[in-house]
């Protein structure tokens, strides 16, 4: 009898159908509907406190999806805010250079001038203007809350619910996990696909096995678990996550070993330990855990580890078109052998990526060609069918 | 001429340094990709037996970021993380220098590994 793994489901999935027609939900037409009902009003995270160490520290970031560009800016007072990268006196972008540190922003068209608040400071030649009050002419805010150091943004007027409220139970469950990693990778591809594709090609194990049999053959599941099982999902009103199997009887080759020898584990290789690890991680104690995959609907999955955590980012250029960028993050290095172990494994994880963006214009042609009215989803890919509830629920104003 | 030198005790893998000493993970995949897997292997399989002895060498460093690194020093790390990229195909018994069916490298933009240019978090 071939060993079997149950998988322990956690929240209401009764109701997930297992065929989705996702032909419809990748034309324009639903794309339109979805740019205002789940993007205006989601909660997203578009970065971290860490991205702006000191005062004045900034970046610019761009959101495809509504032609924006935002600068993330840690103010002199410390606090971290949003802005729309716009001067206010004719429209033209503020900041070009995409990353620095600046007491203030400068308008390169006429000279007007932001203090890091995003105070109006000076108005140049203002006696030529006609009854100004500076006050009124702040840089645009964008509301903005952080989660253990995540930086989400809503891009709504006003936000329908708070970002408590939008995590929901995972809320509390991450403390102190974020803040103690470094960045160690960014790249970003351009993937003719629609978003919700993009999304569920990382939100499955069962493809595993397969897609990635040539850069990561032995990595899940083994001979306890040989369809790669996922122990434990859990699925909250409008998030999910769940854990993955690691092999334990996974046989290192030389780069592993070597990298095993001189720093910490790092996906594709584990070495199980989640002590100390806040709740929310490897929720149900799995004691043979690798990393769980966590979407936080709609713009980001994570892969979270214990020693590194990558984070996935979607934004919908159109109905085909996704930026998807990956950034790796892993423990501080004391040393270079740490360095030089660290880069093994994501090089090895840079393959694995690759094969999962690869499935994506493939699915995206077939699916909008008519040709095919569903897709039929296991067990195994409960994620897929709670997402596209949770997209139809945003859509018809219920989350 | 490039400097080619390495620390004394590894000058015997100099020869590899024009080539195979890279700074960037940009470039460090892109040579893996751009060059045939029978190179790569002459270089994974000539460093390997020495890999440890490199490494010990640079963890004796009292630093974990290369950008405090003498340029002989910075070379052998680079070469070691070159090392570590190149390794890849003949551990996972590919008989070419990259997978088949993935995303095309060259649709892989890669950009600065923090938003902010912090030399540590660019050197490797």
């Amino acid at each position: 009898m071939t060993a079997q793994v149950d998988s322990l489901i956690r929240g209401v999935v009764d109701d997930l159908p297992s065929r989705i027609n996702v032909g419809v939900q990748i034309t324009p037409e639903h794309y339109a509907l979805e740019k205002e009902s789940i993007w205006r009003r989601a909660w997203m995270s578009i970065g971290h406190t860490q991205d702006v160490p000191n005062k004045g520290s900034y970046f610019v970031y761009d959101i495809p999806t509504f032609n924006y560009s935002l600068i993330v800016v840690r103010g002199q007072d410390d606090q971290v805010r949003v802005f729309h990268n716009i001067c206010r006196h004719r429209g033209n972008k503020l900041v070009r250079e995409p990353v620095g540190t600046r007491a203030g922003f400068t308008c390169n068209f006429h000279g007007w001038s932001f203090n890091t608040q995003g105070d109006l400071r000076l108005i140049t030649d203002v006696n030529e203007f006609e009854k100004l009050d500076k006050k009124q002419l702040s840089m645009i805010p964008v509301h903005t809350e952080i989660w253990n150091s995540l930086i989400f943004i809503n891009l709504a007027k006003e936000p329908h619910c708070t970002l408590k409220e939008w995590l929901g139970e995972m809320y509390g469950q991450y403390d102190n996990y974020f803040e103690n990693q470094e960045k160690v990778a960014s790249f970003k591809a351009i993937v003719n696909t629609n978003w919700h594709l993009a999304v569920n090609a990382f939100t499955e194990g069962y493809h595993t096995l397969y897609l990635h049999k040539s850069t990561a053959r032995d990595y899940q599941g083994g001979k306890s678990n040989p369809q790669r099982h996922r122990p434990h999902m859990d699925f909250f009103d409008r998030h999910h996550r769940y854990s993955a199997p690691g092999n334990p009887d996974k046989v290192f080759v030389r780069g592993e070993k070597l990298a095993a020898k001189y720093g910490k584990l790092m996906i594709p290789a584990f070495d199980f330990n989640f002590e100390g690890l806040p709740p929310g991680i490897n929720a149900a104690k799995h004691d043979k855990w690798a990393f769980d995959v966590v979407e936080f609907f709609p713009n980001i999955v994570m892969l979270i580890g214990n020693y590194w955590h990558n984070e996935i980012t979607y934004w919908p250029i159109d109905a085909g078109r996704t930026l998807i960028t990956n950034q790796a993050w892993a423990y501080k290095t004391k040393n270079l052998g740490e360095r030089i172990s660290r880069s093994y494994f994501r090089s090895r994880v840079r393959d694995v990526f690759r094969e999962d963006l690869n499935t994506l214009e493939a699915q995206q042609t077939a699916l909008s060609s008519g040709m095919m009215d569903e897709v039929i989803l296991s067990r195994q890919e409960m994620a897929l069918r709670h997402h596209f509830k949770v997209s139809r629920q945003m859509m018809e104003g219920q989350l | 001429m490039k400097n080619t030198s390495l620390p004394s005790e590894f000058k015997a893998f100099e020869k590899w340094v024009p080539e195979w000493s890279i700074p960037h993970e940009a470039g460090r995949f892109n040579k893996r990709v751009s060059t045939p897997v029978e190179q790569i292997n002459l270089f994974v399989e000539d460093v390997y037996p020495h890999m440890e002895k490199i490494i010990d060498f640079l963890n004796q460093i009292p630093t974990s970021d290369p950008d405090q690194l003498k340029p002989p020093e910075r070379r052998l790390f680079d070469m070691a993380l070159m090392w570590m990229e190149a390794s890849i195909p003949a551990d996972l018994d590919w008989e070419i220098n990259d997978i088949e069916d993935a995303w095309e490298p060259k649709r892989l933009e890669f950009f600065n590994p923090s938003y902010f240019p912090e030399p540590t978090n660019r050197a490797d």
